[in-house]
């Protein structure tokens, strides 16, 4: 089986096949985390076509000392965060602590019993309700941690930061998604 | 450890990132405080929930294909390189291009030209007498133009040559002369057209000067022959410069180099002479004179200039005569 790296160079020299393996190789993970971030079929579909039309126009630039993966990863967040930034459909932070400021005073909320929610599916369809209204920061993070299974170094080559910042940045978006969590539910009346 | 620590810590306890001892104390604390452990249950939940991937659908089988097709449409796919054979063709490489090489013989073609007269024993002196050999040539093929000339024996070469020379008359097939040479004039301007003399033999020979026209309303064959008949003797032709339609300037000088004369015929067959054609720039210390003649029914302007006075170049206007005939 040829490496991500191989192909990238036999695409270079003209080989389509090789690009529509690495096509094959990444189209499902970059377009769950597009569909995680827009949360809509057809969008999440045109914004990873539009992925990989730049991955292949961009391909002289990838470093081939370094792995292909993080890199198209990388591509597909920067141009999600572009395409849902045109549309005014998302929320940009970095990764301060403004987000947890504004609700620090939700953090000792009594969660109630989670077991009988969570019986109805409410509790899943908050959760991934919740997750749409973070931040992309947070949603790319966690979208690489939990729904890829990525290892802290290659978060960290997908959003160009470091490594030893990733747990910190993990924990924070999983702050935020709690207590957005708590705001649904208090608006709601919801007392868990 | 209060609760506030607990909820510090329980994403890692749930990740399992934990030390041994912290994990026994956070599990004891789960076991007393209902709030914390539901606080656990619910970063469980959120766990599973955020590594749940069975609701996102699956792209379309066609989704590599529409990248590939729109990768071509968009004329954006990386060319292959050309095969090594291809490479070793003479004809891609610069020395061995068609073009190159068709330059390099012309640049050699040039270069040869520009060296020859630099040749070792190709000095000035022999290309002066390579000159004196072709003037005695054109001397003895000249000789051959003395010789009378008959339509249908003419060169075709000779009569399309506007400036050529010809020191014997032409006649045509009765024996009428359409060409004549210097000195065979004509009494009066009226019998220009239709000379008795041009059965008569044809004189001695003189310096002349035979000026054809292409007549651009005929065919291509028919010329018309237009030039100056009884110079003076004290003048000798320097050049002729026809423009190739119906002008045409004789320029002479006098014998000892004083004076010239500047005769410049503009001919309209049919139709008077356009304006623009007559207006000749006058030149500083020049005297100028302008005569429209008929000629049949050909009009010509002639404008007499040059160095010498008014009264001399009106003499000269009135002895100059103009022969024209048309020929096919």
């Amino acid at each position: 089986m040829l490496t991500d790296e191989v192909l990238t160079a036999q695409t270079l020299r003209g080989e389509v096949s090789a690009f529509e393996e690495l096509i094959n190789r990444y189209k499902n993970s970059v377009f769950t985390i597009i569909y995680r971030m827009t949360g809509q079929y057809q969008e999440a579909e045109d914004i990873t076509q539009e992925v990989f039309l730049t991955v292949y126009q961009k391909l002289y630039q990838f470093d081939s000392s370094k792995k292909f993966g993080p890199w198209i990863h990388r591509i597909a967040i920067n141009t999600c965060i572009s395409s849902l930034r045109k549309k005014n459909k998302i929320i940009l932070l970095n990764y301060d602590d403004t987000y947890i400021n504004q609700h620090e005073s939700e953090s000792q909320h009594n969660y109630g019993n989670p077991e009988a929610a969570l019986e109805s599916n409410e509790l899943k369809s908050d959760i991934k309700s919740a997750l749409m209204e973070l931040p992309a920061s947070y949603q790319s993070v966690l979208v690489l941690r939990y729904q890829l299974d990525l290892n802290n170094q290659e978060i960290a080559e997908a959003l160009g930061v470091n490594k030893e910042n990733i747990e910190v940045k993990i924990h924070r978006a999983r702050k935020a998604l709690r207590r957005v969590l708590c705001k649904r539910w208090e608006e709601r009346g919801d007392c868990r | 450890m209060n609760c506030q620590d607990i909820n510090q810590v329980i994403y890692d306890y749930c990740d399992g990132k934990i030390s041994s001892d912290l994990y026994l104390e956070i599990s004891q604390h789960l076991n007393e405080c209902e709030s914390c452990y539901n606080n656990y249950r619910l970063t469980l939940i959120e766990n599973e929930v955020l590594k749940d991937t069975e609701d996102i659908p699956s792209l379309s089988p066609a989704f590599t294909q529409l990248v590939i097709s729109s990768l071509i449409s968009n004329k954006c796919l990386y060319s292959k390189p050309a095969p090594l054979v291809i490479r070793k063709d003479k004809s891609y490489t610069f020395f061995g291009a068609a073009w190159f090489r068709s330059l390099a013989v012309v640049a050699a073609v040039i270069a040869l030209c520009l060296y020859i007269p630099r040749w070792p024993g190709t000095d000035i002196k022999n290309v002066a007498n390579n000159y004196d050999s072709a003037k005695q040539q054109e001397t003895q093929s000249s000789a051959s133009l003395n010789e009378p000339i008959r339509v249908g024996q003419v060169d075709p070469e000779v009569i399309s040559q506007p400036t050529q020379q010809i020191k014997s008359p032409i006649y045509n097939s009765d024996n009428k002369i359409i060409r004549e040479p210097f000195g065979e004039g004509f009494a009066s301007r009226s019998s220009i057209s239709s000379s008795p003399t041009s059965k008569v033999i044809p004189p001695p020979l003189q310096d002349a000067e035979v000026v054809m026209f292409a007549d651009n309303t005929k065919s291509n064959t028919s010329v018309t022959v237009v030039s100056p008949q009884n110079i003076p003797d004290r003048f000798k032709l320097l050049k002729t410069d026809n423009d190739g339609q119906n002008k045409i300037a004789y320029n002479y000088t006098t014998l000892d180099g004083r004076d010239n004369l500047d005769i410049v015929v503009i001919t309209a067959k049919g139709s008077t002479v356009a304006s623009d054609n007559l207006e000749i720039p006058p030149q500083l210390d020049t005297t100028s004179l302008v005569r429209h003649i008929e000629i049949g029914n050909i009009k010509i302007t002639v404008t007499f200039s040059g160095t010498l006075s008014t009264e001399d170049l009106n003499i000269l206007a009135d002895t100059i005569q103009f022969k024209a005939e048309d020929t096919k």
